[in-house]
């Protein structure tokens, strides 16, 4: 199982490339507090569409995580790692 | 004082029509857009690609080619109008759409994921993009407009019943301004699939006539007529009435009594005789021939103007296209060229003939029908009466 490390890394990547224009765009500030909401204006449906696609690059289900609670690079990845761990769900 | 509400600005997408000079040079242009869509049916398709361009991808990958056009068109319209969006009061600002089938080219693409896939592949943007009225949300959204709104269906009358909506709210007081017009996206194989079928109803047509489809949006600016007149607003017309009637048929047919059609009309004319008149003109012989007798009974030495033909049916926008083309006429005070068909041959196109004639035009009446028997008309009157 990938450390929090390395899933920040896949959480941070994703979240670049959905806002990206065409592709990685290195002018997104994104560090693993970002607020996603406030700072991005990723709303609450973006959000399930990255996280459909961590779960098809972690090959993980995020189902029963509360995406509610989300706010941050840090949260996803601690849902990724919960949901991977087997441990309740964020 | 009477409120009366005015048009003032004018914003189109259609196929191979961007702006609104061209949507009035085409009508002396002898080419048309219409090309075969099928087997069984002719039209014309927008170019995404100019629409496309203009909306973020981020935004745009969210939405349906239908809801891409009506954000285009109504900045278009904004643009046209002058209007000055910071400074209205946007909570006396509403949007009104019409729209008959919603977004499927989104959709169709969604089902095939879904069948192949399963759900999870399914977009979470599915619900958001097909609804009818995700238009109005997203036009009020990124115009911060908070008043009144709505979105009207009622197949090809649907535009006629959200511009009449809108000017009646300006008139009673409860809006200064609207955003109204209508809206469809036609070119996908389900709505082309429902299409044929209807237009396989009724009387066979000419392979060069008959029930031709279009898309695209078309969206007008509305104002109070006193307030656009002090901001130097120019008015392109005023609404004067409208109405609208129902002899149920066949849920899926046109309706072939001429007396829906008749009330209709006479309501929104009152005591006016009409300059010009532009029909539904459906293309299907029997409701065609209905409208003709209810012509010749309420309008009987009106000019004839069928300037959607040059296109073709676009149901949730096919009302504000005829607006749109009234609305010019009146402000220009020229009649566009007439269909070189006799008024019995509504079903046939006709050739462009000339050029725009100047002539005294002092109102427009433009009708529109909904399959299962509904009728509606639309009154314009220059700003001078």
């Amino acid at each position: 199982m990938e450390d929090k490390e390395t899933l920040l890394e896949v959480v941070n990547r994703t979240i670049v490339n959905y806002l990206s224009e065409e592709g990685a765009d290195d002018s997104i500030a994104l560090t693993q507090e970002s607020d996603l909401e406030r700072e991005f204006g990723i709303d609450s449906t973006e959000m399930i569409c990255i996280a459909l696609d961590i779960e098809k690059e972690l090959g993980v289900s995020l189902k029963g995580v509360k995406f509610s609670k989300i706010k941050t690079p840090n949260d996803l990845v601690n849902a990724v790692f919960s949901c991977r761990s087997g441990t309740a769900p964020a | 004082m009477t409120r009366r509400a005015a048009i003032t600005g004018i914003g189109v997408v259609l196929p191979e029509t961007q702006t609104v000079a061209e949507l009035w040079s085409r009508q002396m242009s002898g080419v048309s857009p219409i090309r075969p869509l099928s087997d069984r049916l002719r039209g014309s398709v927008v170019d995404e690609g100019g629409v496309s361009a203009a909306i973020a991808p981020r935004l745009s990958r969210k939405l349906d080619s239908f809801t891409r056009y009506a954000l285009v068109a109504v900045q278009r319209a904004i643009d046209h109008a002058g209007l000055d969006m910071e400074r209205l009061d946007r909570e006396r600002c509403g949007v009104f759409v019409g729209n008959c089938f919603g977004g499927w080219r989104f959709t169709e693409a969604e089902l095939r994921h879904l069948h192949r896939e399963g759900p999870r592949a399914v977009s979470p943007f599915q619900a958001t993009s097909w609804f009818p009225a995700a238009p109005q949300g997203q036009i009020t959204i990124s115009h911060g407009v908070k008043g009144f709104s709505k979105t009207f269906m009622a197949d090809r009358a649907s535009s006629l019943l959200s511009v009449a909506a809108a000017a009646r709210m300006i008139e009673q007081g409860k809006l200064d301004a609207a955003i109204a017009g209508g809206v469809e996206s036609t070119n996908t194989d389900f709505i082309r699939t429902a299409i044929e079928k209807l237009a396989d109803e009724g009387d066979p047509s000419s392979p060069e006539g008959g029930f031709t489809v279009s898309e695209g949006a078309v969206f007008l600016i509305l104002e109070e007529v006193e307030s656009a007149a002090r901001r130097g607003a120019t008015v392109y017309a005023v609404i004067g009435g409208f109405a609208m009637s129902n002899a149920p048929c066949e849920a899926d047919r046109y309706g072939a009594d001429p007396e829906p059609m008749i009330r209709a009309m006479r309501r929104a004319l009152g005591n006016r005789r009409p300059t010009i008149v532009m029909p539904d003109a459906c293309g299907l012989g029997g409701p065609d021939r209905a409208e003709d007798r209810a012509l010749s009974e309420v309008c009987g030495g009106s000019s004839l103007a069928i300037p959607k033909q040059k296109y073709g049916h676009s149901f949730g926008a096919e009302g504000a296209v005829d607006i749109a083309y009234a609305s010019l006429m009146l402000e220009r005070q020229q009649k566009l060229p007439a269909p070189a068909r006799t008024e019995a041959a509504l079903s046939t196109p006709g050739q462009a003939v000339a050029q725009a004639q100047r002539t005294r035009i002092d109102s427009i009446l433009i009708n529109a029908r909904a399959a299962g028997g509904a009728a509606s008309s639309l009154l314009l009157t220059a700003r001078s009466l």
